[in-house]
């Protein structure tokens, strides 16, 4: 079930995100959120580089209840104001659930519970009909 | 019994449970507090709290009339809980807080109502006492600007430092490493962090009897442990580091955390905690 449910999740991020298809390097000054998200891959074995951003925009969310474009690195704070367009947002969360299944941590799963709940994030990035299904599907296998 | 005085000023919520309780363990141990700061945090809570409890206190009878009471005191299963949790431990502390008689546990006792830790009238207090030791029990984000006046702030956090940092972290805990863990620490401007004094891990107690009430009743469940069983286990803990620091504590006795920064865990779903309370209360 679970490699069913990682197919599924993998198959809507490449087709409403043109991930995996732009080499991004990773340096320790800038984060810029698009960018990382795209340059992942979707076998969930993060580096630690890549594990460490991705808890970081965690704790970003979590506690900003936002997701900013561009942050340094240094200060830990957005460099912009921009927040980043809905799909990064609905990629981000599939992305919890990816990392979820692939490692058993349940952190990525408390982040994806309240993204999908409207908890987090101020702005409603409007999640379509298959995402929904999908988010429901993978809240019975887990839970 | 004889009591040794300990340098140690507790900042105790008048409406949080665990203040009587950590006083209890500690008269109980034989130390005395130097003082106790009996505050009211105006600010903790949600709006609809804040506003019941105001009520409350004005009128309980016009609070009964104009709301369906959901005040701790008055949900029967949640005092039924608080109650049997807390026979796990050697005493129990009546929900009703405004009754506990403080002046048993220190000759001194100041009352206040604070907005919060921001609040410049406790700054001003703070400030005035700060060759003590002060115990944070409660009372929201304590500001950076206290820490840089040098005032030194003791906590017991319900996790192992510092690999379960954060929010909630009782069930953190059973969630990532299985058992409970607590740690006692001069707090800094960082979430958890600051000068380790002391921690541990335990076994939780055997909760077989109550796991039917989990499914139905998870948010009032958790709320008892919180209230009845949470603060028994940080009282031990605090109680733990003063006999092994011989009733002193201070920043010479400070352990190693080592280079590991251990994680930062947030606010736990309410799915997540239904579910983790069904995995480990059992």
């Amino acid at each position: 079930m679970s490699s069913l449910m990682k197919s599924l999740i993998i198959d809507y991020i490449s087709r409403n995100f043109s991930i995996g298809k732009k080499t991004v390097k990773l340096n320790d000054k800038d984060l810029y959120t698009e960018d990382f998200l795209r340059g992942l891959n979707f076998s969930g074995n993060l580096s630690e580089k890549e594990f460490n951003m991705f808890e970081f925009l965690i704790k970003k969310i979590e506690v900003t209840k936002k997701l900013h474009k561009h942050y340094d690195m240094n200060t830990l704070k957005p460099v912009t104001v921009a927040h980043v367009p809905a799909n990064v947002c609905a990629v981000f969360m599939c992305y919890c659930m990816l990392f979820y299944l692939s490692t058993q941590d349940y952190k990525f799963l408390n982040t994806f519970l309240k993204i999908k709940d409207g908890v987090l994030f101020n702005q409603n990035f409007g999640m379509n009909l298959e995402l929904r299904i999908m988010c429901e599907e993978f809240v019975l296998h887990v839970l | 019994m004889s009591y040794s005085n300990i340098n140690l000023i507790v900042i105790g919520d008048r409406n949080w449970p665990g203040t009587p309780i950590y006083l209890e363990y500690l008269l109980r141990n034989g130390y005395q507090v130097k003082k106790i700061l009996l505050c009211d945090f105006y600010e903790s809570g949600s709006f609809r709290n804040k506003l019941e409890k105001a009520v409350h206190t004005v009128s309980p009878s016009l609070y009964k009339r104009a709301f369906s009471p959901c005040l701790e005191i008055y949900n029967p299963l949640l005092q039924e809980l608080y109650s049997a949790f807390q026979s796990f431990f050697d005493f129990e502390v009546n929900l009703n807080l405004q009754e506990v008689n403080y002046h048993k546990y220190s000759d001194c006792i100041e009352k206040y109502k604070f907005w919060n830790f921001k609040d410049p009238n406790l700054l001003k207090i703070l400030i005035k006492n700060k060759e003590s030791n002060f115990l944070y029990i409660s009372g929201g984000i304590v500001p950076k600007y206290i820490f840089e006046q040098g005032i030194r702030l003791i906590h017991v956090h319900p996790g192992y430092i510092p690999y379960t940092r954060g929010s909630d972290g009782l069930l953190w805990s059973l969630r990532i490493r299985g058992k409970l863990g607590y740690s006692c620490f001069f707090m800094n401007e960082h979430i958890d962090g600051g000068d380790l004094l002391y921690r541990h891990e335990l076994e939780l107690d055997d909760f077989s009897k109550y796991r039917p009430l989990i499914s139905e009743h998870y948010e009032i469940f958790y709320r008892a442990l919180l209230m009845g069983y949470d603060p028994h286990l940080r009282a031990k803990t605090l109680i733990n580091t003063l006999q092994l620091n011989g009733g002193v504590l201070n920043r010479d006795k400070v352990l190693d955390k080592g280079n590991d920064e251990g994680r930062e865990f947030f606010r736990m779903h309410p799915k997540l905690i239904k579910r983790t309370l069904l995995d480990y209360f059992k």
